[in-house]
C-alpha cells in the first residue's frame, strides 16, 4: 500500500469508511468460520463505548464492547501460543473486547471467544478460552452491575 | 475422507509440519495430541462451530434494533 492511497470501505451500513492507519488491523487467522477475513477496521462506534470491528473483503461487522466494561469475568489468561503468534512482549499491549449482540434489545457477550487487538502492531486474533465454565453467549453484566445481577 | 487404523503411541502426520499423536485409548474415549505451528487454531469442532455460529449472528444488521440500548453504554 503506497503512502497516499487512501483506504476506503464501501459498506451497507455505513456508508463509505475511511479508516485511518492506525486503525486498520491484520489478522493472520480471521476470526473463528471467516478465515478468509484478514483485514478489518477497528472504529468507535457513534459517541458510545463500542467499536465496530468491520472487515474490507466482506461486509461483516461485529460490535465490540471493551472487556474492562464487562462484569461477566473477571478475567482470563492468555496463553503462551497467542503471545507469540501477536508477537508482543507482555499482555500489557493487548486490549480485550467481547463481541457484544442483542437479542431482543437485551445484551449478550461471547465471553468464551473475546477479540485481542495489539494496537502497537497492529495485529489481532479471536482468541479461544479452554475454560469450559464460560459460554459463547451470556447475558451482559456490566461491570459495577455485578451486585444487580439478581 | 481418509481412513487410517493406528496404535496408541502412534503418529500421523498432516502436511509437513503437524502432528497427531494417539496417546491413549480409554473405552470410547481417545486422546489426542497435537503438534502444529502456532498459527494454526486447534479447536473441538462443537466449539469451533458454536463460536462460527455466534459469530455469525452477532453480524450488525442483526443488531441493528438495539440503538435504543446502546445508549445506555454512552459516555458519560
Amino acid at each position: 500500500m503506497g503512502e497516499n492511497t487512501v483506504t476506503v470501505i464501501h459498506s451497507q451500513l455505513y456508508g463509505e469508511l475511511r479508516p485511518e492507519k492506525h486503525q486498520i488491523y491484520q489478522f493472520q487467522q480471521g476470526i473463528v468460520g471467516f478465515s478468509h477475513l484478514n483485514q478489518f477496521a477497528l472504529l468507535p462506534y457513534e459517541d458510545s463505548q463500542l467499536f465496530i470491528l468491520q472487515a474490507f473483503e466482506e461486509e461483516l461487522s461485529l460490535l465490540l464492547l471493551p472487556a474492562s466494561m464487562c462484569g461477566n469475568v473477571e478475567g482470563f489468561h492468555i496463553d503462551e501460543e497467542v503471545v507469540t503468534a501477536l508477537e508482543i512482549e507482555s499482555v500489557e499491549e493487548v486490549i480485550a473486547f467481547y463481541i457484544i449482540r442483542f437479542i431482543d434489545d437485551v445484551p449478550f457477550v461471547n465471553v468464551k471467544a473475546p477479540i485481542l487487538i495489539v494496537p502497537n502492531k497492529q495485529k489481532g486474533c479471536q482468541y479461544v478460552l479452554t475454560n469450559d465454565s464460560v459460554s459463547v453467549r451470556e447475558r451482559l453484566i456490566l461491570a459495577g452491575d455485578e451486585d444487580a445481577r439478581s | 475422507m481418509l481412513v487410517l487404523k493406528r496404535k496408541v503411541g502412534e503418529v500421523v502426520r498432516i502436511g509437513n509440519d503437524i502432528e497427531v499423536h494417539v496417546l491413549a485409548v480409554e473405552g470410547d474415549v481417545i486422546k489426542l495430541g497435537f503438534e502444529a505451528p502456532k498459527q494454526v487454531q486447534i479447536l473441538r469442532s462443537e466449539v469451533y462451530e458454536a463460536i462460527k455460529a455466534e459469530n455469525m449472528q452477532s453480524t450488525i444488521p442483526s443488531g441493528k434494533d438495539a440503538k435504543e440500548w446502546i445508549k445506555h453504554l454512552k459516555k458519560k
